[in-house]
């Protein structure tokens, strides 16, 4: 069998990116910090130009563990963008002052190359192995403020919670395993429908049997166990309720840059692992009692209601974004909901939107925080005087957010809706919608001191150009994508189509 | 009596219990590390069990319950070090503690 190296490309320039930043800063600690982040860059750069590469390219497979896919290339896409964005805001970033800069962008490009293996891992033990990958490095990176009592307790919570529910979910693969004698998800895919080994065979059993006896009336109950707790994993990775604990504290405790990425990169890296477990265990899905989209819609429908409700009492502006980013889970896991073509496109388009216009915010949000060293909304009293562009720029992204029409929001919501009405959930869409008009409350509450509040204090430091540049992208990127969505579609869609069951 | 898959799977669901029970009652985040690591043991006892099962030419469970102890040897390093860190700042590694962020 040939293998086809060139679609590791994306894979092997993050990891060889990171391997050189590490020995750099081991070499000489002035210039590898300095040039970092402008190297980080270069990497994302290059990652997203080989995974693009890669979309016309038919999907490859690596022994069935991993697939490289337009599915794929969409994220690898994604996660590469992130990863530049976040680099560029982490530049001069003060928090992190006295904290080691090589080794901080060293992790960055570790973190988004596990993430990516995330979205290309078709088998349970690849799948583990990186979700636990990103996972592990994002504690670091949430804990990485040296003497930072808050960043500390922060990174030691992200890690408490994300061991249990990874160990969890890794139950939940064993018991696949166990039911199948699979791990590669297309094989597991195969033998769960009629899985037939009795429980009580010993020795080695090499043949399938068709289900009956005492296997047979055990099968529903565990194949609703193993997806029960395989949900347990990535709800805690796209932070759904009651799975999102959580978030709050990692996001407030953890350098603003890097709240930005676990907001975006890691929750669309959760996304990536259910729509392929989705996707390629569709039938087997469908033996889950009652429907497997009913659990997934309460899911959604308790991360929407639950985000917005707590979101709105929050006076932290960076947990605030964090209730914000568990509804806006809730939101994008409706469009799996839906389980249509235009359904599993609608997430892809709500990730990418989303994308743009969260890390915007938090980036907004992480200049704000250097500049004036607040993160209260307190301290946003009268920002719309003292830094008239900041501030516009942050209403700007918080009004996508909450999916006012010109901008990028609405569109992101718009085809999950259009999805959802296909189906005839109108239930589901009217809670959605719902969500979204008290979600836009939740906003109002940093825009109104912005402008009708009173300017206090003084400026502390001045932010960087770097950061500046960060911000515009995302800018354009909130403003031109509510124009002209169509195109996005249509890449979302392309990516879907060869994954689809065929029903 | 004969000893069948059942058996073992019986075994490794109660470690899991006993470890999700020190998680949930330890105050002290290492025991809560602990715990974790008893969990993960648990279902490296049923992926080998099942891998017996399944015969001697496929190894996947194995090979599955290997990546597992990799990935629980780096989760211990990287905890440990979090521990030791917010034990540097504050004195305590009591979980209870760790109460500074709250919204």
């Amino acid at each position: 069998m040939e293998y086809d190296w060139l679609s590791l490309l994306p894979h092997l320039i993050l990891a060889g990116g990171a391997v050189v930043l590490v020995a750099a800063g081991a070499a000489s600690r002035r210039f590898a910090g300095a040039v970092a982040p402008y190297f980080t860059v270069a990497v994302a750069a290059a990652t997203a130009a080989a995974a693009l590469m890669l979309w016309r390219e038919p999907a490859s497979s690596w022994f069935g563990a991993l697939t490289v896919d337009p599915f794929f290339v969409i994220f690898a896409v994604i996660f590469a963008a992130t990863l530049a964005l976040v680099a560029l805001l982490s530049a001069r970033y003060a928090p992190l002052d006295g904290s080691d800069r090589p080794e901080y962008y060293a992790l960055l490009i570790m973190v988004t190359c596990a993430v990516t293996f995330m979205a290309s891992a078709t088998n349970l033990v690849l799948i583990y192995v990186a979700i636990e990958f990103s996972s592990i490095l994002s504690y670091i990176l949430v804990g990485y403020v040296r003497g930072d009592r808050l960043s500390g307790e922060a990174g030691l919570k992200y890690f408490l919670y994300g061991a249990v529910a990874s160990a969890v979910m890794l139950l939940g693969f064993g018991l696949l395993y166990a039911m199948t004698g699979a791990t590669d998800l297309a094989a597991v895919a195969a033998n769960l429908p009629h899985m037939g080994r009795s429980f009580e065979t010993w020795g080695y059993v090499t043949v399938v049997t068709p289900s009956g006896g005492a296997a047979a009336t055990l099968s529903p109950v565990f194949i609703f166990l193993a997806f029960g707790l395989i949900l347990v994993g990535l709800g805690y990775k796209i932070s759904a309720v009651p799975f999102h604990m959580w978030a709050p504290d990692a996001y407030q405790g953890a350098p603003t840059p890097v709240a930005a990425f676990l907001s975006v990169a890691s929750k669309a890296s959760g996304f990536a692992v259910i729509l392929r477990l989705v996707l390629t265990l569709h039938g087997a899905l469908d033996l889950v009692y009652g429907g497997w989209t009913k659990y997934l819609a309460a899911l959604a429908v308790a991360s929407m209601v639950f985000g917005v409700v707590v979101g709105i009492v929050q006076t932290d502006v960076r947990r605030l974004l964090a209730y914000s980013s568990i509804a806006h889970a809730g939101f994008a896991l409706l469009g799996i909901v839906a389980d249509t073509q235009l359904g599993f496109a609608s997430v892809i388009v709500y990730l990418v939107l989303y994308a743009a216009m969260n890390i915007g915010a938090f980036g907004t949000v992480a200049v704000i925080g250097h500049v004036t060293g607040g993160y209260d909304l307190k301290d946003y009293a009268g920002m719309g005087r003292r830094h008239p562009v900041l501030a516009a720029a942050l209403a700007v992204f918080l009004l996508a957010l909450a999916g006012i029409p010109p901008l990028s929001g609405f569109f992101a919501k718009f085809y999950v809706l259009a999805a959802l009405i296909d189906r005839d959930y109108i239930f589901l869409a009217v809670v959605a919608i719902l969500a979204s008009v008290v979600a836009l409350f939740l906003y109002a509450r940093v825009i109104k001191p912005m402008y009708f509040g009173k300017a206090e204090g003084e400026d502390v430091r001045r932010f960087s150009p770097a950061a500046a540049v960060a911000l515009v992208i995302c800018f354009l990127f909130t403003l031109l994508l509510g124009v002209w969505p169509q195109l996005l579609v249509a890449w979302a869609k392309a990516a879907i189509i060869p994954l689809l069951p065929r029903i | 009596m004969t000893i069948t898959p059942l058996h073992f799977v019986g075994v490794s669901a109660l470690l899991f219990g006993i470890g999700l029970l020190v998680v949930l009652t330890r105050r002290n985040a290492i025991g809560v590390l602990m715990g974790i690591e008893l969990m993960l043991n648990a279902v490296n006892v049923q992926l080998v069990t099942f891998d017996r099962v399944y015969g001697p030419e496929r190894l996947d469970g194995q090979l599955f319950s290997l990546f597992v102890i990799t990935v629980a040897a780096a989760e211990a390093v990287v905890g440990l070090a979090l521990i030791l860190a917010v034990y540097r700042s504050r004195g305590t590694v009591a979980v209870d503690d760790l109460h500074e962020l709250r919204g």
